[in-house]
């Protein structure tokens, strides 16, 4: 295993002060840095370097700037995927935000930055390369190898369905829908099989692939419902639902016959998100 | 004055990379005042000092941020 004294980080900024400091902050954390001065000197510190797991790059740089430069790292190392990306901004702005979710980014901090908090996002993106890596190295001949692929050729196919057919199937579904099912279900199964109890789920995740299931089959679903599918207690679950609607991923909708009751429902965002996950998902896995 | 010591007129984008260099260099105060602060030898009176300077640097980027609003854009 790849522990995070193995990794090295790649720090791009055109500030030379900022460069500094950010390195300094790394190092006496224990992590192992490199540091270029331009989106260009980046890519080529990439090209030789194959240690890199994560990129701390800076969004407004006078030539190239940090989004472009991380969508290139994108395209030209795409046979690394386990390449972690933060992206450091002195204007947040949806725009931005937007764009750095589609480069998968695995965070996006907002200036002035702190030394606590960029160390936390160094060691949560080092964590997630290293799981990626692990991933990569199952694959093969091994059962989960093997699990692993089925799992991420199911993920594939059904980002494929989620984005073909957006609105839902109704009750009893069309084939294609009844397929997505499938899919999602399989794809649960195999977490199951290869994490076992030692992983629990998410409860906002169990929760998205309810409303998932909800939506494809063109069933609503009640809060309580969601709150029991999501197998946590009904305040941490009370409080994902909040988090989801919040987040702009799921909204909660009167029913029509019971105006007591209320029924949750996956938003058009939240289901671009689920496709965007599994096709993520699938390429990290494949 | 500008990063580079640049005389520049003030139109809507020298006031963005004013703004955006204003922004980068309270960032980079507080990274360095934040690394300062987690030496656990620090003599309390010079710890208090450097706080107030922190709190003081977060304020203004406070402030800094209100800003940005004004000249829309990256």
């Amino acid at each position: 295993m790849q522990s995070d004294t193995e990794s090295t980080v790649l720090v791009v900024d055109d500030d030379a002060t900022a460069l500094d400091l950010v390195r300094r902050v790394l190092e006496a954390d224990g992590l192992r840095c490199r540091t270029a001065a331009s989106a260009e000197a980046g890519l080529a510190e990439l090209g030789s370097a194959q240690d890199v797991d994560v990129i701390v790059s800076d969004i407004y740089m006078p030539a190239t700037d940090g989004l472009v430069f991380l969508g290139t790292v994108r395209r030209e190392f795409a046979d690394r995927p386990w390449l972690q990306l933060i992206l450091i901004t002195g204007q947040a702005s949806v725009d931005t935000a937007v764009t750095a979710m589609r480069l998968e980014a695995s965070d996006y901090l907002e200036k002035p930055l702190e030394a606590r908090q960029l160390r936390e996002s160094v060691r949560h993106a080092l964590a997630r390369a290293r799981s990626v890596r692990e991933v990569r190295s199952a694959r093969g001949d091994s059962p989960q190898g093997r699990e692993l692929q089925r799992i991420a050729a199911a993920a594939l196919e059904l980002a494929g369905e989620i984005g073909r057919d957006p609105g839902g199937t109704g009750p009893g579904g069309s084939p294609a829908g009844l397929r997505s099912l499938e899919l999602l279900q399989s794809l649960e199964c195999a977490r199951t099989t290869i994490f076992g109890d030692a992983v629990m789920p998410e409860p906002a995740w169990e929760m998205l692939a309810e409303l998932m299931r909800a939506r494809l089959e063109g069933k609503p679903i009640t809060v309580s419902s969601l709150a029991l599918a999501s197998k946590s207690p009904m305040t941490t679950a009370l409080r994902r639902i909040d988090e989801l609607v919040a987040g702009g991923l799921a909204r909660r909708v009167p029913d029509p016959e019971d105006r007591r009751r209320t029924h949750v429902e996956l938003t058009d965002e939240g289901r671009a998100r689920m496709q965007l996950f599994l096709e993520s998902f699938s390429r990290l896995a494949s | 004055m500008s990063e580079t010591g640049d005389e520049l007129p003030v139109g809507a984008d020298d006031s963005r990379r004013r703004l955006h260099d204003a922004s980068g260099q309270l960032s980079n105060a507080v990274l360095q005042l934040s690394l300062l602060l987690e030496d656990a030898t620090l003599e309390p009176s010079r710890r208090r000092e450097l706080e107030l300077a922190l709190e003081a640097c977060r304020a203004a980027a406070g402030h800094l941020k209100a800003l940005w609003p004004l000249f829309p854009g990256r």
